[in-house]
Order: structure tokens, then sequence, then C-alpha cells
């Protein structure tokens, strides 16, 4: 039996499979003590890469790569053959995230929804398709068009629009409610305008995005093997 | 007098589990980490990750509200205090081996924040990290032995260093670096780095701050319900020591109890900075 989404029976249905959950949890750690066993004191990482939020899941498009301690958490979208690379957090708890076919999301990279903004913007995100997010960019509510480049370590603030074919400079911070009108390159603290994309630089854009989709194939294969198969491939099993 | 002497049996196995001696060192080397351990680490017989949400470091231990909520992927280590109702959400680290760090009541602290405290500072300001109720530090942001007064809000990827003070109902922009020893007055907001006062705060943006810190209740509320109160993991552990070779470290380990059989780490003698 499966809560349906969103009504009001679902909820109902949801909490019972908690209250389950947790009291087959109480009386395993009642049988674990009755045995001497320190079993439910084992302490390992809860962290998961993909979690829901009651009716709120991550889908995941085909080939889809997520690392192994990333957080999808929520309403996030991921299109066929993006990635979400090590460390990152895709957080959509109070809007949604939606990311594009081919894009990549690389390490340590942040993007949050909030319920509230003292400046009341939307905090829904949503990505296009072959854009690439550099290590460490911090995102809140923002609009990327396709083929947008962000450079390592960028912030952008909620409100944010950037344009098909744009890029943000390495560091730079986008304050609130900046649009970057498309093939223009923004950079600095506050991100002001420094100059049309060249010809080759434009056409780089889909390029990286598609250099990536190949780098997350290994990573899909070296990280979506289950334990056993892991162990086996290592010669312990 | 039968449960009294039940009940010491149970305690007795309990301990016995505890003491419990446990030859080679190949047992030893799935539970501890590759950092600091006495053993060589062959990496690619690590199959747990032993990342804890919290953890104590000798006489420096955490100490939550009952409602403070720790995601499950971030670290809360050592002298840390959590007030009621603060939140530090994925990937956030608040590393409190060398001083204090209080998180006020409903404050939260979001993905990826890096909260830390020096042992001393050279100017006399106060070395521990006090954050006060009804802040929001935003993501990605770095705090080191800073004061935040009440109702303060921190934008996004800030980078707060020692000795700064925001004073109550102040704002830092997005992306702002606050040097050492700078002091925010109330009432203003902040951007820039360095970062450099832009202007006072509207009425209305002022009174968004309480609210802004108290809408992370009901999603904090939202990921503590997908957690039950205890891991489950050692279940998979367990499944998967059932099908490893007699020799790898993981069935090892299956003998190893609680992993009270490694020697105690010594603690870095405190340094200053």
């Amino acid at each position: 039996m499966v809560a349906k989404a969103g009504s009001s029976l679902g909820y109902v249905v949801y909490r019972l499979g908690f209250a389950l959950r947790e009291t087959g949890q109480a009386l395993d750690r009642v049988g674990s003590r009755l045995q001497g066993s320190y079993a439910f004191r084992e302490e390992l990482n809860r962290a998961r890469p993909l979690q829901n939020l009651f009716n709120l899941k991550p889908s995941l498009g085909t080939d889809a790569f997520v690392a192994p301690n990333a957080s999808v958490i929520g309403d996030v979208t991921l299109g066929p053959r993006s990635s979400v690379f090590y460390g990152s957090v895709l957080r959509a708890d109070s809007g949604s995230i939606k990311v594009g076919a081919g894009t990549n999301i690389q390490d340590g990279s942040l993007i949050r929804t909030a319920p509230q903004s003292i400046d009341e913007h939307a905090a829904d995100t949503t990505i296009g398709a072959n854009v690439t997010i550099g290590h460490q960019v911090s995102m809140h509510g923002v609009t990327l068009e396709d083929e947008v480049l962000v450079g390592m370590g960028a912030v952008l603030s909620h409100g944010t629009v950037v344009r098909k074919g744009a890029m943000v400079a390495a560091g730079a911070v986008v304050p609130p409610g900046t649009e970057i009108p498309a093939g223009q390159i923004w950079g600095g603290n506050p991100a002001r305008f420094l100059r049309d994309l060249k010809d080759n630089e434009s056409s780089f854009l889909a390029e990286s995005a598609e250099h990536y989709v190949n780098v997350a194939k290994n990573h899909i294969k070296e990280n979506s093997g289950s334990l056993e198969n892991v162990a086996r491939a290592r010669g312990l099993a | 007098m039968a449960l009294r002497r039940a009940s010491a049996q149970l305690w007795g196995r309990c301990l016995a589990v505890q003491r419990a001696e446990f030859p080679g060192a190949a047992a030893q080397r799935v539970f501890t980490t590759s950092s600091s351990s006495h053993t060589s680490i062959h990496i690619e017989e690590e199959v747990y990750n032993r990342q804890r949400q919290l953890i104590p470091l000798g006489n420096r231990v955490p100490s939550l509200a009952p409602d403070a909520w720790v995601a499950p992927s971030a670290v809360v280590i050592g002298d840390v205090d959590l007030y009621d109702q603060a939140s530090i959400w994925y990937g956030a680290v608040l590393r409190g081996d060398l001083n204090t760090i209080k998180v006020g009541a409903f404050s939260n602290v979001q993905d990826r924040t890096v909260i830390h405290a020096a042992s001393s500072s050279p100017t006399g300001l106060p070395a521990a990290t006090t954050i006060g109720h009804y802040v929001t530090v935003g993501q990605g942001c770095l705090l080191r032995s800073v004061t935040l007064e009440d109702q303060v809000v921190v934008g996004d990827r800030c980078v707060l260093l020692e000795g700064s003070l925001v004073e109550r109902q102040s704002v830092l922009a997005p992306g702002s670096v606050l040097p050492p020893g700078r002091r925010v007055p109330a009432g203003e907001l902040w951007a820039g780095n360095p970062a450099r006062f832009v202007r006072k705060l509207s009425r209305d943006e002022a009174a968004g701050i309480v609210p802004l810190a108290n809408s992370m209740a009901p999603a904090v509320d939202q990921h503590a319900s997908e957690f039950t109160p205890v891991s489950f993991a050692y279940a998979e552990a367990e499944a998967l020591r059932a099908i490893l070779k007699p020799g790898a470290a993981l069935a090892d380990a299956a003998a190893l109890g609680d992993g009270s059989a490694i020697p105690p780490q010594p603690l870095p003698a405190p340094h200053k900075d």
C-alpha cells in the first residue's frame, strides 16, 4: 500500500507507516538489549543521496548521476544524463528544483529553496539543458536557461535570471533580481557586465556540458553497484 | 531479586562485549578512519562511512535542545550548544574543538556552512562563536570566532573572520567577506569584499527577519520525520558480512562489538593562532 501524494488519507497512511517503522525499531532495540548486543548502537552514516519529503520526491531521468555523498532532497527533477557531483546539496522543501538534460552540477554546489526571503522572490530554481555549474557554486531561487556556464565559487541570489548561452565568471556574486542577457559574461562582486562572449567561447559552453556527460558515465559505472557487487568486485566476497 | 540478578547478568554481558579483545589489526581497521589511525588503511576495503551527526571530543560534548535538528550529513563536534528549534542543515560543520560554539533559539545554519572557533584571540575579542536567537546563516558560509547578535541574516557564502561582530537586526548580503574584528552596527545592510555599509534596513525588511527564521520550522519537521530515531544501516552491513570471505576486513568486524577496542586517540595539544 502506497501513500497517495497530497491527499489527507495519504498523509495518515504515511504517518502510520512511520509509526510502524519506529515500533519495529523499538522492538529491535529491546531484542538487541536482551541479547547483550550493541548492534543498535552502531553508528553508520545515515545521509542518503536521494531523500523524499512526504509526497515530494526526487525524480531522475535516465542515466542521471547523483554522487553517493550528495543530497538530493524533495521536489527535485533531474533531466536525462544530468549529473550531481560529490558533496552537492539540492534541497527542494518549499519550492521545486528542475535540472535540464545533460546539465552537470559540480562538487560542493548548493541549490536550495526557501520558504521565505526578506524580499519576496520566488524560491523555485529552474536550470535548462546542457548547463555547466562549476564547483562550490551557491544558488537560491534562480533561473538558468540552456547552455549557461556558471564559474566556480559563484553566488547567485534569489530572482537571478541567466539567459541562454551567458556565462557567470568564477567567484562572481550576482545580487538578487539580476537578469544576465544572452551571450554575455558577468563577473565580480557585485557582478556586472564584462563583455560579450566570443564565438569560440559560446561554442565551448555546449562542449563543456557534453564533456561532463561522458565524465559522469564513468562515475555512474563506479558508484551504481550494490554493496554486495562492490565487495565481489574488490575480491572481498 | 531474580530481576536484579537478571539485570546484573544483562549488564555483565554488555560489558563483556565492550571489553572483549580482538586479535589482529585487520579487525580494527574497519572501524578506524583513514586520517589518524595506527594501522594502514586499504581504501578499497572501506565499505562503511562512519560520519556521524554528533561527535563528542574528550570532555567537549555537543548539547542540543530536544527540538533542535541536525541533518544526517551535518557534523556537530565538541563544545557546541544548540538552543530550542535551532536547525543545522545538510553538510554543515560546527566544530567546537578549540572553543565554544553557541547557536541560539529558532536560528538556522544552512547547508554546507562551516562554523569554527579559535582557542584564543590575540586582539582580546571573544574567541568563542556565539550566534543569537532568530538568526539565519545562509548556505556555504564560513564563520570563525564571530559574534552574531539576535535577529541577524547572513547571506549565502559569506566569510566572517575572527572577532567580527554583527549587531542586532543587521543583514550581510550574499558573498560578503567581513574582515577580522569588523563590527556591523545594528539595523544595517552590508555587502562586498571586504564588506562595506550599503544602507540602513527598511522597517519592513527588519520586521521580516524573525518570520524568515521561523519559516524554517515546518521544513525541519518535514525533514526530521523522514528519519526514524535509530539507524538501521547495521542490518545492511550484517547482510554484507554474510557473503564476505573470512579474511575480509568486514567479516572480522562482526566480532568487534561497538568499536571500543580501539585505543583512545590522544587529543592534539591546543595551539595558538
